[in-house]
């Protein structure tokens, strides 16, 4: 397999738009890589959970349910449910970047996360360049700083001062405001669709979000509010075509 | 905490999280996509995203139970949201998110 000069191009400004998502990374994985390393959780399984499993956030339940003693069915049961919502998200990434090979799919399928997915959407709907050599930048990127940054505060451990002090660990939500920010402004202006629609949907979701986190954990409040927002924008949008 | 439960752990979490993932790719060559399902994609990372965002936004108030909203949160969120809106930059809501919230927790 040859990589052409443009290829290389578009991968490295793959890697320049994982930009943003590094300060969020880096100061979860630090949270993640004290967290693990206090509970006693060895480097080289810090770095195993961070480079191979690479799940955000159901590394954190992993940990929490192993110490815990929890039952390893328990454990998995509850990582497939959490992670379940990024089945969907490749879905949406299959209809972007169709017909790649088996690697490139593997490669793409593994690595997407919430984060290099949302990038995908806002740089989509901006109408900037994207493409399968990008996305891997984007994805590898983002998969690098997360490992790098677990494993390193692993070793470093519990001398190292609260991340929260300075604020570093608000810098996901910030991530994930400004995903949000940029997603829903990109749609408001795209010439196809209706802002009434657009705000709607947003304010059902969110609704049905509040609702569902009475009675789910809210990883379950997530998924169950963005798959039913989504399906409520179907009848939204199919309404709108009689 | 046995090495063996660790590795079992961790194989099949690793499954449970890649097969999903990589299934999509693989069905999608031989699969038309009904209209419906294309619409629901379309909207699935605005839902997504707001569901992501709103998540760190609301919480579960030890005392009555009830789902309220951080305040705190919510103040530190806003100059990130309002210059990120007219700069339309993901990197200066992060740092103004950061930033704020790490002077709220200064003075609080």
């Amino acid at each position: 397999m040859t990589i052409s000069k443009i290829q290389l191009q578009e991968f490295m400004s793959g890697v320049k738009a994982s930009l943003p998502t590094m300060l969020g990374y880096i100061s979860i994985g630090a949270a993640f890589g004290t967290i693990a390393g206090s509970a006693g959780f060895s480097v080289w399984y810090v770095f195993l959970l961070s480079s191979v499993f690479y799940a955000g956030s159901a590394q954190f339940i992993v940990v929490n349910m192993l110490a815990a003693n929890a039952s390893i069915s328990s454990i998995v049961l509850m990582v497939l449910l959490v992670n379940f919502r990024m089945f969907l998200q490749s879905l949406t990434v299959t209809q972007v970047f169709p017909n790649q090979s088996r690697f490139s799919s593997l490669l793409m399928g593994g690595l997407v996360t919430d984060e290099s997915f949302g990038i995908l959407s806002i740089s989509k709907m901006a109408d900037k360049k994207t493409s399968v050599p990008w996305m891997h930048g984007l994805n590898i990127a983002s998969w690098f700083i997360w490992w790098l940054s677990c494993t390193s505060f692993a070793i470093i451990g519990k001398q190292i001062t609260n991340p929260a002090d300075y604020g570093l660990d608000f810098a996901l939500t910030g991530m994930f405001a400004g995903l949000w920010l940029l997603t829903s402004v990109s749609m408001l202006e795209h010439p196809n669709e209706k802002k009434t629609e657009i705000v709607g949907i947003v304010i059902v979701t969110t609704v049905l979000l509040y609702l569902f986190m009475y009675f789910f954990s809210s990883v379950v409040a997530v998924l169950l509010a963005s798959v039913l927002g989504s399906l409520i924008s179907i009848y939204i949008v199919e309404r709108r075509k009689k | 905490m046995s090495d063996s439960k660790f590795y079992t752990v961790l194989f099949f979490s690793v499954m449970v999280t890649f097969i999903p993932r990589v299934i999509p790719f693989f069905l999608a060559k031989y699969i038309k996509f009904p209209s419906w399902l294309t619409i629901f994609l379309r909207y699935l990372p605005l839902t997504m995203m707001t569901a992501l965002f709103f998540q760190n936004i609301f919480e579960v108030n030890t005392q009555n139970h009830l789902l309220g909203i951080n305040m705190k949160a919510v103040i530190a969120i806003l100059p990130g949201l309002l210059i990120g809106y007219f700069k339309r930059s993901l990197m200066l809501v992060v740092i103004l998110s950061v930033l704020s919230m790490a002077i709220i927790r200064y003075f609080t």
